[in-house]
């Protein structure tokens, strides 16, 4: 018998009128020791199925379940709240995105782990002796062998430790230990690793699979991201509005989804290696929100294969076979014996398998990338410095001591051509928002020189010469939600630079933001809906058509699609491109996407805590990278098409001498990155290493590059 | 090259990404009108409807009634009657037509001792917010008025001032600026840190037009809903100023200074006193109660909140429901 058994599972919001389903008819099954992960797209009701599982949502939700979910024999959905109290920690325990929000900021974390254990005593109790000092010194025990087993490095210590103490990736090391400390048989992780940094959250998940595999524990793991799923999954179930789509053992999904969902989502995120693409691919249309009526297949709208039948009669969840001889590779043999398993939504289920990795050649990716570059730079950058004042007083003060405050951005030297694309990668705190902003003139830098075209950014004076500047470049931002006065129509926040940067005025001001709706892609009628209205990826086209309204030469795109679904990415990446096609733009594109910005940028700077670690072009980059940094990103890349290959035992870590406290590094002496780099030798701690060219093209700030 | 070129090949896929996600009908259904509110905040609405109708009485009432200054010696400190339905003061004056005439004085010097304070404190407020340098001195500035307790910052401004209305209203209006003040600047705090401030700026918008197009507009929610408080703070400090014989003087009457008069004669006619006092408490109360359901308006979090036990109340009552039938029909 599986571990957890869900069956018809359904979840209502109950409201006014009649109760909005916001997970319905879910069917599937864990084992015991198997790692499932449900991916779906925002919208699709993965974490209230999740939270309504461990019947939490109700707490902060009108909603209630109905069907039937069997952990280990218990009903979950019929158990009234004292029972499921029983089972929650001991049985099934869960941890959450937010490990800030999740750890009491009061209390101490030894604390907080030992009272994890209090409501069930019971083994504690058992193994330790009856008496109460007894089993809180069990407990206490028990806690620091957790927080040594999930690599916390002081364990002791970080017992009499405060959340905020501890980094983020400690600080969801810590929210494990603490799910953990009951023994529970099944761990629901809800997007565990989604607010870390790519080299974190592969440490995590590392973690997490060698934990499940060593306790055989069963796992549910949530997660928005094919890349993560790839990576640890041995099922793999796909949600879509609220219903399960489609279900399989993970090598089949990612190499022949059959539910079109599940292919265009793999397809859509871009293929690392395939430098130069077209298009990115994309999902037409978006989610539709669970409590809107749909007769058929809630795909359908935005399926390629769709038919009558499609938009009639919803499809039920059934066993597809998978053929044989295909060409699936690796997964052939456990394809045969897992058939049964493999179930879609589906009435005209996908047949081909996915391509493999598919090489293209230097010569094919010059012809599809943007305009020929010019030698000619346009954006130059020299020894560009920000320091932040260690507190807002010392700055207003106009404090010039050097120490303290934090260097953001250190001597970044780069120069773009007209016409480029330009990437710019790197972890949280690596400075590469700062130096966007600095390049948009929305910030002073400390040190250097930045210039645009002929215009030197750092000693614009002047109404007139600074209105000209904005006019010439203009920036894109990543929240969509906040990038937009509510108060205001889009056709406003449109206008808006016309008004203040350019004397159009009336009637000509009106066509010409119409027009650039119409230039990224939104209906006219969009011109007087208030933002509220538009999902994230129109939000996002409307900041894109006030970042193009006066014609600018270059535009900062910071992180412009982090926010957005998969699906909507590439729809937005490929508006960029366009207009880089069509209005000869240059772009600085900021992300921490590398399998994004791989795919799109012509040439990529590499940040790691405040500098340049590494400018090359995308496919230099790839294929060869010089910074140990930058080989350390890309492994560190979740890449469905490619996934990391792991040991049965899922302990092996695929990276070297990482450590999430890289912070602290002092930076004025030897390479920021030395305590982290398996290279480190006695040079990198005494000498600064320079960023200078190590093949043409490709420049590196490293000491004992790879190439 | 153009943008009429572009304009032509508008080709990609998912160029239209169709619907937007359906509002959360449930939580928005306030914009759908007075029934919306109703069910959202029923008490709110009524008192509401309570506070407008005072407005109402207050403003056209002296129309119809007799001259609160008509003096009826032989029938002093009278008890309610037909031929006056709240009785008289010491003068034989009609008390009902001197709440109503008391009321128009009462709420109109309040109203403007509001807007006084919501002018005055929202320009402190947002330059404070938005220009951090000021913020020092204009709220240190702050600190020391709330340093005082406001009554008798009150009555040493009125003092100061020459007396008369208007030294009145800009006395307390001074008083409650912090109160506007403190709330303003805190709005434009995190207000002027939203993307959309940060983009104004790159589009090259100035630093008044900023404050003015983006921040003051989305700020005015909890700048209405604090002057609905002050509104009601000023009614009890008008109240108070009066009833110390500070503020307006008899023979116009004020709540304040009827209930001053009524002092000596509170066992002789209970009434005279009763009746202001009761229309100081309903609109006080009044006002605070429709500040609350405001607040809850704009207040998301607080919204969701409500809507939760609201619906939670009611599954409760149906399972009520539900049982006392299951039980009838077991009998």
């Amino acid at each position: 018998m599986s571990l957890l058994d869900v069956r018809d599972f359904t979840v209502d919001l109950d409201g006014e009128e009649a109760p909005v389903s916001l997970v319905r008819e879910l069917t599937f099954s864990v084992e015991r020791g198997e790692f499932l992960c449900i991916v779906g797209e925002s919208g699709s009701g993965k974490t209230v199925a999740a939270l309504s599982v461990m019947r939490l949502l109700e707490y902060t939700a009108p909603t209630s379940q109905t069907g039937q979910a069997l952990l280990d024999g218990d009903d979950l959905v019929a158990a009234d709240q004292e029972q499921m109290a029983g089972l929650r920690g001991r049985k099934i325990a869960m941890i959450f995105q937010e490990a800030m929000e999740a750890l009491n900021p009061t209390k101490v974390i030894g604390a907080q782990l030992i009272e994890a254990v209090r409501q069930h005593p019971g083994e504690l109790a058992a193994s330790a002796g009856s008496s109460r000092r007894d089993v809180a010194e069990a407990a206490r025990a028990k806690a620091v062998d957790l927080l040594r087993q999930v690599g916390i490095p002081d364990p002791a210590g970080c017992m009499g430790k405060y959340p905020h103490q501890l980094s983020g990736g400690m600080q969801q090391r810590v929210m494990i230990a603490m799910a953990l400390m009951c023994d529970p048989e099944l761990l629901i992780a809800d997007e565990p690793t989604t607010a870390l940094d790519v080299t974190i959250q592969a440490e995590i998940l590392t973690l997490l699979v060698r934990l499940q595999r060593e306790r055989g524990m069963a796992c549910i793991l949530i997660t928005h991201d094919m890349g993560v799923a790839a990576e640890i999954a041995d099922r793999v179930a796909v949600m879509y509005s609220g219903r399960l789509v489609e279900i399989g053992a993970v090598g089949e999904i990612l190499t022949i989804p059959r539910h079109p969902y599940t292919r265009a989502l793999l397809e859509c995120v871009p293929r690392v290696g395939l430098v130069g693409q077209k298009e990115l691919q994309t999902i037409p249309g978006s989610v539709p929100h669970p409590a809107m009526q749909l007769p058929g297949c809630r795909f359908a709208p935005r399926c390629h294969n769709s038919s009558e039948r499609c938009t009639a009669i919803e499809p039920p969840l059934a066993p597809v076979p998978v053929q044989l001889g295909t060409g699936a590779g690796a997964g052939g043999m456990a394809t045969a014996l897992r058939t049964s398993d493999r179930l879609a939504a589906c009435w005209h289920p996908e047949t081909e398998p996915l391509p493999g990795e598919v090489e293209v050649s230097r010569q094919m990716s010059d012809d599809l990338a943007g305009p020929p570059r010019q030698a000619e730079p346009y954006l130059v950058l020299g020894g560009v410095s920000k320091r932040y004042a260690a507190s807002a007083r010392s700055e207003s003060l106009g404090s010039t001591r050097t120490s303290g405050g934090v260097l953001a951005v250190d001597s970044a030297t780069v120069s773009i051509a007209k016409g480029e694309f330009f990437g710019l990668v790197g972890e949280s705190g690596s400075g590469k928002s700062t130096l966007g902003r600095l390049i948009a003139k929305l910030e002073a830098p400390t040190a250097g020189s930045i210039s645009v075209g002929d215009v030197s950014v750092e000693q614009l004076k002047g109404r007139k010469r600074i209105r000209d500047f904005r006019r010439d470049v203009q920036i894109v931002f990543q929240d969509t939600t906040g990038s937009l006065d509510p108060r205001q129509t889009v056709g406003r926040s449109v206008s808006e630079p016309l008004r203040s940067l350019t004397d159009v005025r009336g009637e000509a001001l009106e066509a010409r933001a119409r027009e650039l709706l119409q230039t990224v892609g939104l209906p006219l009628d969009y011109f007087s809906k208030m933002p509220s209205e538009l999902s994230g990826g129109q939000r996002q086209r409307v900041a894109i058509a006030r970042a193009i309204a006066c014609n600018p030469q270059l535009v900062v795109a910071d992180e412009p699609t982090s926010a957005l679904d998969v699906s909507v990415q590439g729809q937005i990446v490929n508006v960029l491109r366009r207009l880089q096609r069509e209005l000869g733009l240059t772009y600085v594109f900021i992300t921490h996407n590398l399998s994004l910005v791989l795919s799109v940028a012509d040439r990529i700077g590499v940040m790691y805590l405040g500098a340049l670690v590494e400018i090359a072009d995308a496919e230099t980059l790839v294929r060869a990278p010089a910074h140990p940094y930058t080989q350390v990103l890309l492994r560190a890349n979740p890449d469905p098409h490619n996934p990391r290959r792991r040991s049965a035992d899922g302990a092996e870590t695929p990276m070297l001498g990482l450590d999430s406290e890289t912070a602290l590094v002092d930076r004025t002496v030897g390479c920021r990155f030395r305590d982290r780099c398996p290279r480190r030798q006695e040079r990198c701690d005494v000498e600064v290493p320079e960023l200078t060219e190590k093949r043409p093209g490709q420049s590196a700030a490293c000491h004992f590059p790879l190439v | 090259m153009s943008v009429e070129a572009a304009l032509v090949k508008n080709e990609e896929p998912g160029l239209v990404e169709g619907p937007p996600p359906p509002k959360r009908g449930r939580l928005s259904g306030w914009r759908s009108g007075l029934s919306g509110l109703w069910r959202r905040d029923a008490p709110a609405v009524i008192w509401g409807v309570v506070l407008l109708l005072m407005i109402l009485v207050s403003a056209i009432g002296p129309f119809f009634l007799q001259s609160p200054a008509a003096i009826e010696p032989a029938n002093r400190l009278a008890p309610p009657s037909a031929g006056h339905l709240l009785g008289t003061d010491e003068y034989g004056r009609d008390l009902l037509s001197r709440v109503v005439s008391a009321g128009r004085v009462s709420l109109g010097l309040g109203a403007l001792i509001t807007v006084v304070a919501v002018v005055l404190g929202t320009l402190v407020g947002a330059v404070a917010g938005f220009y951090e340098r000021s913020a020092g001195v204009l709220m240190r500035l702050m600190d020391a008025l709330l340093a005082f307790p406001a009554i008798v910052l009150a009555i040493a401004l009125v003092v100061s001032l020459r007396s008369g209305i208007w030294s009145q209203i800009i006395a307390l209006g001074i008083v409650f600026i912090p109160y506007v003040a403190r709330v303003v600047r805190s709005r434009v705090l995190t207000l002027r840190e939203r993307g959309y401030v940060t983009a104004a700026r790159a589009a090259g918008v100035s630093g008044p037009r900023i404050l003015l197009a983006h921040i003051l507009p989305n700020a005015a929610p909890a700048i209405l809903v604090q002057g609905v408080f002050v509104f009601a703070s000023a009614l009890l400090a008008d109240a108070a100023l009066s009833f110390l014989g500070l503020g307006v003087q008899p023979p116009t009457p004020t709540w304040g200074n009827m209930i001053g008069e009524a002092r000596t004669f509170i066992t002789l006619a209970p009434g005279f006193m009763i009746f202001p006092g009761l229309a100081i408490v309903i609109s006080v109360l009044a006002l605070n109660l429709v500040g609350d359901g405001a607040r809850g308006l704009i207040d998301q979090r607080a919204r969701a909140v409500l809507e939760l036990e609201r619906i939670r109340k009611k599954q409760a009552k149906e399972e009520r429901r539900r049982r006392a039938a299951s039980v009838s029909s077991v009998d």
